[in-house]
């Protein structure tokens, strides 16, 4: 009696603090979303959490599409090419050295793990200025290929790779399959690629969401404004238009905070929406690596 | 990126389909530009391709904000710099005529003195590093006014102030009662700035002749008597602690409890009807106020662009050319969005100003022109960031209720850091 | 003979491990060139450019070093990116390990549900978090107005002068970061060993008991991994200050952190050689982080 009355306390509390957080992230978004939906006026004038009509959000969305004679379509095409691209790469180059780190033994293993490592910790922004000049003597800048080639740099896929084989794939079955016969390459191919499928769900979703998000890299790489990507648009768009700041006002652009509001969703939606698909995929494959972390 | 070479060529080949006999355009007699700006001056670029045969013009769409760093990324790499900018805020040509960044081109010898004295007085003041050159041209001026609501003035039988001392008395008239009209709002850098150098209260002005000196001295008595006016404001609510874009404030303007607000020459156009939506006919435009101790006003301003061309670019003829296009032809400025600098042109642009009815008066636009010979020489392009200084000294204190008075000391002291660190000299006069 | 043989089986050996290494590093080979291009070569440079006037390509040793630290701005930056890294990992670290114990409590259905929602303002992120801000910094647009105007806050600058930059900035990436950690540390959590908790639970301990005793300690390591991450990440903070200025003039902090005054030499002035400097020294912190980390883990050593 006495402990199920204790029970339900600590279930109360606990639920309470859930819900509470519930609300403070999913507020938010869920603002954003129906924000999309409403005019400028009703914005200011209407609850918060209202919402406008789907007539509005249409109206809303063709002037963005419209802006600069479709340019936002523009921008979410490269958004996805780089991201493709990007991901793509980063997973041939993370999946295997990934391996390789954790079930070679060779000489300078040691510093390519401790390198690694810095490196994922140490963020990118501080040395993105040597990265252009160099992009520049290489002349990558202002293409597809050199952002995609920036941004496949990923350690901590390496890193996630790294812990996923050594967690769930024990150096002794390599050992005895090594006796038979099985040379490293081999072994990598048959035994090590066939287990990584939620690894590469696992690091593919954090290298989407990574990509997708590029703003600063973006930025600096990419001048040509029919090669920018969303995020960068986005802030170009906002800019250009004087949606959130009337100095900038001078200007007639349809442009204003329901099309700002829209050109955030489309930069987020697409991360919801791989999230919600690789979830599972993506918990199985922390989970598997949970032990070591 | 939008070429307008593509489109071109469409019609010529439309042409072509057509006539079957259209003559072949060699194509060495076609000059390239490369060419930046936001998208509101993209028709201004558009009517010059259009009227030069020979010239072909490659626009990029840049935002404010990245204009300066996209350009330092251009100049650092080699590649695609543009032969041409339109350079959106006043602040912007300084830092590009520096040791390390050497970008404008010098245009006093290559645009004809009749032009250059076309345009407003002290308009160009922007493009004038001080030692003599002229490094741009500039799109539009944008001086203080003010603007007030000419119904509800009349209601409260009061009359449009002309010295900053009755604008004070006139607005405490209007608040009385508890009305809860005000007259402004100067939680913002801009509105205040105007409020001191209206005095002239010097906060980093160029001393004459001297490219490198500037003269800093917020704590002197004429900003101390500006500083006391807006704190005295403040106090009575007649001034409010919000910035005059803050949606708060936009709702009091559209109810009908604005009744006056000092704002530059777009304010009318692009704030008080778009935002404020003051009905039509009830914007009046009044003189900019001066001090009681002053004979005549002085106007600080609030934007304005420039035009500028690279000094290393292949076609300097052509950029020119360009430039003067764009800043004195009348039928391309007749439908700019805001006065032009060139006087000339701006003539038939305040003609359609007045001629649209939605102001009170209809020579609001004489009014704007009269108040051009009272703008402040010391509105010039500076290598530090006056208005973010301005802000992280003042406006955060202030809209958390500080007054404004108590905040100048720290005001000269961040000034005279930034200056400094500008490798400006510094004077307290 | 014998002899003869096992220097040829040592032969073979060496043989062996030698091609083992040679396909190790082809496997590794794609990801050491992004490492050279992008992470060694770029730190190098970095630190070459540092000593030169980037301007005329002149040596002039430690002179970018002296004109950084004589920078007025530079004590106020790193301040405030001091305080706003105490912030958020003080918060990362209470709320994380919070929710993600909490969650732990509940079946493996509800937790994913409710973690997803706890993801979701994670895709929200560089320009899109700023707008996303603005509007939720604002009482009269805002769903959060009621707390808003429980501080007496009316508008959006009270909103930001009242709530300070560096709350607002930890926010901002509490909100956006802590909902991937919390998937990882359930990730943690569930590999704690069924029979660890078992015979826990058979001893009697309460959840809470369960909660602070048993699994915190086993999660223990995560949890650092997240701060020291954290920590590194937020050192470097930019892009939220640098994008506040797309609300307008009085909102631009374009010197708030260090990063932003790199950014500033570099992207304002044009001046690539101090830029560098500022990198170079904002790059030691992290490093020596990482390396800390690594070493007194050693996390090199395969079990």
């Amino acid at each position: 009696m006495n402990q199920a009355r204790k029970f339900r306390i600590s279930h109360f509390v606990i639920w309470s603090i859930l819900a509470f957080f519930i609300i403070v992230y999913g507020v938010p978004l869920l603002w954003l979303l129906l924000a999309g939906t409403r005019t400028e006026s009703s914005l200011i004038s209407d609850t918060p959490l209202s919402f406008g009509s789907f007539a509005t959000m249409k109206e809303t969305f063709l002037n963005l599409i419209r802006y600069n004679s479709g340019q936002v379509m523009t921008w979410a095409l490269n958004s996805v090419i780089y991201t493709v691209g990007s991901v793509t790469l980063t997973l041939l180059a993370c999946i295997p050295a990934g391996y390789a780190l954790a079930m070679a033994e060779f000489r300078g293993r040691k510093l390519i793990l401790i390198l690694t490592l810095v490196a994922m910790i140490t963020p990118s922004q501080a040395i993105i200025l040597p990265i252009f000049l160099e992009m520049t003597f290489l002349g990558l800048t202002n293409t597809y290929t050199g952002l995609i080639l920036a941004s496949s740099f990923f350690p901590f896929g390496v890193y996630l790779a790294y812990i996923y084989y050594t967690t769930s794939l024990p150096k002794s079955v390599i050992e005895s399959a090594r006796v038979d016969g099985c040379g490293q390459l081999q072994c990598f191919i048959h035994m090590g690629l066939p287990m990584a499928k939620p690894l590469l769900a696992l690091v593919a979703f954090f290298s989407f969401v990574n990509n997708w998000n590029n703003y600063f890299l973006a930025f600096i790489l990419i001048s040509d404004d029919s090669k920018q990507n969303l995020p960068v648009g986005l802030t170009t768009l906002i800019s250009a238009s004087g949606a959130l700041n009337a100095q900038e006002a001078a200007s007639n652009l349809p442009v204003g905070q329901p099309e700002a509001i829209q050109a955030a969703i489309l930069v987020v939606l697409p991360i919801i929406l791989v999230f919600l698909v690789s979830q599972k995929h993506v918990r199985s494959g922390l989970n598997a690596g949970a032990e070591k972390g | 990126m939008k070429t307008y070479s593509r489109h071109m060529l469409k019609t010529t080949m439309l042409a072509l389909a057509v006539t079957a006999v259209a003559p072949v355009a060699s194509a060495q007699d076609i000059t390239k530009l490369l060419v930046w700006g936001d998208p509101i001056r993209e028709p201004f670029y558009k009517a010059f391709d259009e009227a030069r045969d020979s010239i072909e013009l490659e626009f990029v769409a840049i935002a404010r904000n990245e204009m300066i760093a996209k350009l330092q990324l251009a100049l650092q790499s080699g590649d695609g710099i543009p032969d041409a900018i339109f350079l959106q805020d006043t602040n912007f040509s300084a830092p590009l005529k520096t040791r390390r960044v050497d970008y404008l081109m010098e245009l006093q010898d290559k645009v004809p003195q009749a032009t250059i004295d076309g345009f407003y007085p002290t308009s160009n003041s922007v493009c004038e590093p001080g030692d003599g050159t002229l490094v741009c041209l500039r799109n539009d001026i944008a001086h203080f006014m003010l603007w007030y609501n000419e119904p509800l003035m009349e209601e409260l039988g009061l009359e449009v102030p002309t010295t900053w001392e009755e604008y004070e008395s006139v607005a405490l008239a209007a608040a009385a009662n508890d009305s809860g009209i005000v007259s402004g709002a100067v939680a913002m850098h801009i509105p205040l700035m105007n409020f001191l150098y209206s005095n002239g209260c010097n906060l980093a002005i160029p001393v004459e002749g001297k490219r490198d000196v500037l003269n800093i001295n917020a704590t002197a008595p004429q900003c101390v008597e500006a500083a006391q006016l807006v704190d005295r404001m403040l106090d009575a609510g007649t001034l409010a602690r919000v910035a005059p874009f803050d949606p708060e404030f936009v709702e009091l303007a559209k109810s009908n409890k604005l009744l006056m607000i000092p704002g530059p020459t777009w304010f009318g156009e692009f704030i008080i009807k778009k935002r404020y939506e003051f009905p039509e006919g009830t914007v009046g435009i009044g003189m900019t106020p001066k001090w009681e101790s002053q004979d005549q006003p002085l106007a600080w301003s609030w934007g304005g662009g420039m035009w500028g061309g690279w000094k290393d670019t292949k076609h300097p003829e052509e950029v020119v050319d360009l430039l003067t296009f764009v800043t004195t032809d009348v039928d391309v400025n007749r439908t700019a969005v805001t006065m032009p600098a060139y006087q000339p042109a701006s003539v038939e642009w305040g003609a359609a100003f007045d001629g649209s009815g939605y102001y009170a008066a209809g020579d609001g636009f004489q009014t704007m022109v009269d108040a051009a010979t009272y703008a402040h020489p010391g509105y010039v392009s500076l290598r530090l960031d006056a208005r973010s200084s301005f802000n992280k000294a003042v406006v955060n204190d202030l809209a958390a209720g500080a007054s404004f008075e108590s905040l100048l000391p720290q005001l000269q002291e961040e000034f005279v850091n930034a200056a400094k660190l500008a490798r400006y000299q510094v004077v307290v006069e | 003979m014998t002899q003869h043989s096992a220097s040829q089986r040592q032969q073979r050996k060496r043989q062996q491990a030698r091609k083992q290494a040679l396909v190790a590093y082809a496997l590794l080979s794609p990801f050491l060139c992004l490492m050279l291009m992008f992470a060694i070569f770029p730190v190098l440079y970095a630190f070459g450019l540092s000593f030169f006037d980037t301007i005329d390509y002149v040596f002039w040793g430690l002179t970018n070093y002296r004109e950084v630290l004589n920078d007025y701005r530079l004590v106020p930056a790193i301040y405030n990116v001091l305080q706003y890294v105490l912030v958020w990992v003080s918060m990362m670290v209470v709320g994380v390990t919070m929710l993600s114990l909490l969650l732990d409590t509940q079946s493996e259905r509800t937790a994913a549900i409710v973690r997803s929602i706890y993801f979701m303002p994670g895709a929200i992120a560089s320009s899109a978090v700023v707008v996303l801000w603005l509007f939720l910094l604002d009482p009269l647009v805002s769903p959060f107005d009621f707390v808003y105007q429980f501080f007496g806050w009316e508008n959006r600058q009270s909103t930001i002068s009242g709530l300070g930059e560096v709350w607002i900035f930890a926010l901002m990436g509490f909100l956006g970061n802590s909902g991937g950690w919390i998937v990882v540390l359930g990730g943690a959590l569930s590999g704690i060993p069924r029979d660890v908790l078992e015979a826990a639970r058979i001893d009697g301990a309460n959840p809470w008991q369960m909660a602070t005793r048993i699994k915190l300690p086993m999660i223990s390591k995560t949890i650092t991994l997240m701060a020291i991450t954290t920590i590194a990440v937020g050192l470097q903070i930019f892009v939220e200050p640098q994008l506040l200025s797309l609300a307008g003039g009085q909102f631009d902090k374009p010197d708030w952190s260090v990063t932003q005054l790199a950014y500033f030499y570099a992207f304002r002035w044009g001046d690539f050689g101090i830029a560098a400097a500022i990198s170079i020294l904002s790059l030691i912190l992290p490093v020596i982080i990482a390396l800390t980390l690594i070493f007194a883990t050693r996390f090199y050593k395969i079990k």
